[in-house]
């Protein structure tokens, strides 16, 4: 990562178009935004493919990165808002899946403690789109109810919902991993 | 469990996840995409910016032939001044004056006494004898006025002012003749030549060259021919200053692409007669691209290993401030445009810029951009060569465009050491 004053000598000259400082930037943020998108996306491939997009937006918009947000949310948003925008075309998709009740909570807890994040990660792929962006937007990077509605172009009702539904998808994928580790099914 | 403390536990174990990590195929993608998103980006200002030059040259054209034909028609109409008093005196005035391959400033002032009901006729007949017009009517009509003026007023006093200075002795007869083919130059033609020669023997006028004017009669030498000053060789003035435009084209061996624009100040001052010594500084920006790198003097190249071989070197910045002194040579031609040649030389400090290096792995085709920045380097340049032509534009303006040459005298030149290139100045004159 960047130091304040590196960081702004390097956005100084991204907004000139100087190539050495656009790489310096790239190379800085690369990791972090792809940590980013790497929860919106369900591959690798997928993942690469946001990123590019998103460092393209940043490096072609940058002249309207006005410093109220400090670079770092700004850089967020835009990942976030390139994935949501990649996958917009699915989040409607209609998602049809089954629950089951998951009655113990304390294998839940103990589960997702140990649990590691690649493993989270994959669960949370595993969800339909619009399941994994509510999520995502909701419980990791903290956005209301009405801000996410309004990314996604959905309503409210629709936001409640699809976070319900995905919350208790992953309780249930991550209880019955446990089970299936308790008693070898 | 709270949805509140399931949503902690993923967003915690997230921000710990460590991403993907740079990928250098990754930036040579992105470096690709943002070229191709300059490019498109002002493309469609072509369509835009031609109309709209060639609308500002057209303007251009249509106000310099505005310019033009006004200029012209005060020159036609400054060829003589002609000076009326309303009262019982009419006084008229003639001036003739013509530069360069002959000093003459001939003044012919005439006076009548005349009554107030026949001014306006006898300013008219008397404009007409005092320029002699060579149509034989127009005489007849200028002998006739001339008598009336000697009928009505038999005091009527003619004094003509002669003052010749003939910075060209005898040899002038052809452009004298030339003077007179041109309607209004007659007088000037008979009074140079009754003048020359009274001048110089020191006699009156012979009323007899004037056969159709009775005011040769009263013809006097009143001025004695002034000798032409010698001009001295060397002549310090007419100091200028300029600001001045321009671009230039670097010409490097192994060029993609590449060019500098540029602004800059400038003053120049006589030395001799056509000769003047002027300098100039000027500050350039650009970008530049090329194969080779044996011009980046002074640049520390980088090296990849031996897989690697170098695509390409790129500037996308590239300031530099450039001082010169040169020599010009006005031609001296009568034109509106006045050309010139100019020699002089020129140094130059680039300031620290970037350079992007494009290597290409040879086995795999990988492509790898690194990065690499100079420092501040100030050497000399070059000679140059310029040429152009410059227009007055006002009583302390010019305006004058130039070609310039720049050529390395040495075995090694730097990366702008050899260039050609155009400017623009608009002059101020003291």
């Amino acid at each position: 990562m960047l130091n304040k004053s590196e960081l702004e000598n390097v956005i100084r000259g991204c907004r000139k178009g100087d190539r050495y400082a656009q790489n310096r930037l790239y190379r800085a943020f690369y990791a972090w935004a792809s940590a980013i998108c790497l929860r919106y996306t369900h591959d690798t491939e997928a993942t690469r493919e946001c990123v590019q997009d998103g460092f393209f937006k940043v490096f072609t918009k940058i002249d309207k990165y006005g410093g109220d947000l400090s670079f770092e949310a700004w850089l967020k948003k835009i990942m976030v808002n390139t994935c949501i925008d990649r996958y917009r075309a699915r989040l409607n998709e209609a998602a049809t899946v089954e629950f089951t009740e998951v009655h113990d909570k304390l294998v839940l807890a103990e589960t997702m403690i140990n649990a590691d994040a690649e493993y989270l990660l994959q669960l949370v792929r595993r969800l339909p789109p619009a399941y994994q962006a509510t999520f995502n937007l909701h419980a990791i990077e903290g956005y209301e109810y009405q801000e996410i509605a309004d990314m996604l172009h959905v309503s409210v009702g629709s936001v409640k919902s699809n976070l319900f539904k995905a919350r208790r998808l992953l309780k249930e994928m991550l209880t019955n991993q446990q089970l299936e580790t308790a008693y070898g099914k | 469990m709270e949805n509140k403390d399931f949503d902690k536990i993923f967003a915690y174990k997230f921000n710990q996840m460590p991403g993907e990590p740079y990928r250098e195929e990754g930036w040579s993608d992105m470096s690709g995409r943002i070229d191709a998103y300059e490019r498109r980006r002002w493309r469609w200002m072509f369509p835009v910016l031609l109309p709209l030059f060639g609308l500002l040259a057209a303007g251009n054209v249509f106000w310099w032939l505005q310019w033009r034909e006004g200029a012209q028609r005060n020159n036609q109409g400054s060829g003589n001044v002609t000076t009326l008093l309303q009262s019982d005196t009419i006084v008229q005035t003639a001036v003739v004056y013509r530069y360069d391959t002959i000093y003459q400033n001939i003044t012919l002032v005439r006076r009548y006494n005349i009554g107030e009901t026949t001014t306006a006729k006898h300013v008219t007949q008397t404009k007409t004898s005092a320029f002699a017009s060579s149509t034989p009517a127009a005489q007849q009509q200028s002998a006739a006025g001339i008598a009336t003026a000697k009928v009505e007023n038999e005091a009527t006093q003619t004094q003509i002012n002669l003052v010749e200075k003939n910075t060209q002795g005898i040899d002038n007869k052809q452009d004298i003749a030339k003077m007179n083919t041109e309607p209004g130059h007659a007088v000037s033609h008979q009074v140079t030549s009754v003048d020359t020669s009274s001048q110089i023997t020191g006699t009156r006028v012979d009323s007899t060259l004037f056969a159709a004017d009775s005011m040769a009669a009263y013809i006097q030498p009143v001025q004695q021919m002034i000798p032409k000053l010698s001009t001295p060789f060397f002549t310090i003035g007419r100091p200028r200053l300029n600001i001045s435009a321009g671009w230039g084209n670097p010409l490097l061996d192994h060029k993609r692409s590449g060019y500098l624009l540029g602004a800059g100040l400038g003053a120049d001052m006589e030395l001799m007669r056509n000769v003047s010594l002027g300098a100039d500084l000027h500050y350039w920006n650009g970008k530049i691209q090329a194969d080779e790198t044996e011009e980046l003097l002074g640049v520390e190249i980088p090296n990849p290993g031996s897989d690697y071989k170098l695509k390409y070197w790129e500037a996308y910045q590239l300031p530099t401030v450039t001082y010169s002194f040169y020599l010009r040579y006005q031609i001296p031609l009568k034109k509106a445009w006045t050309p010139w040649i100019g020699m002089g030389t020129q140094g130059v400090t680039f300031l620290p810029f970037d350079i992007e290096f494009e290597f290409e792995n040879q086995n795999n085709q990988l492509e790898i951009y690194l990065p690499g920045q100079t420092k501040a380097i100030t050497h000399w340049h070059g000679m140059l060569a310029m040429a152009g032509i410059e227009k007055e534009i006002g009583p302390h303006f010019s305006f004058g465009a130039e070609a310039w040459l720049l050529r390395h005298i040495g075995k090694k030149p730097g990366i702008l050491d050899n260039q050609l290139g155009l400017k623009t100045r608009l002059y101020y004159h003291f």
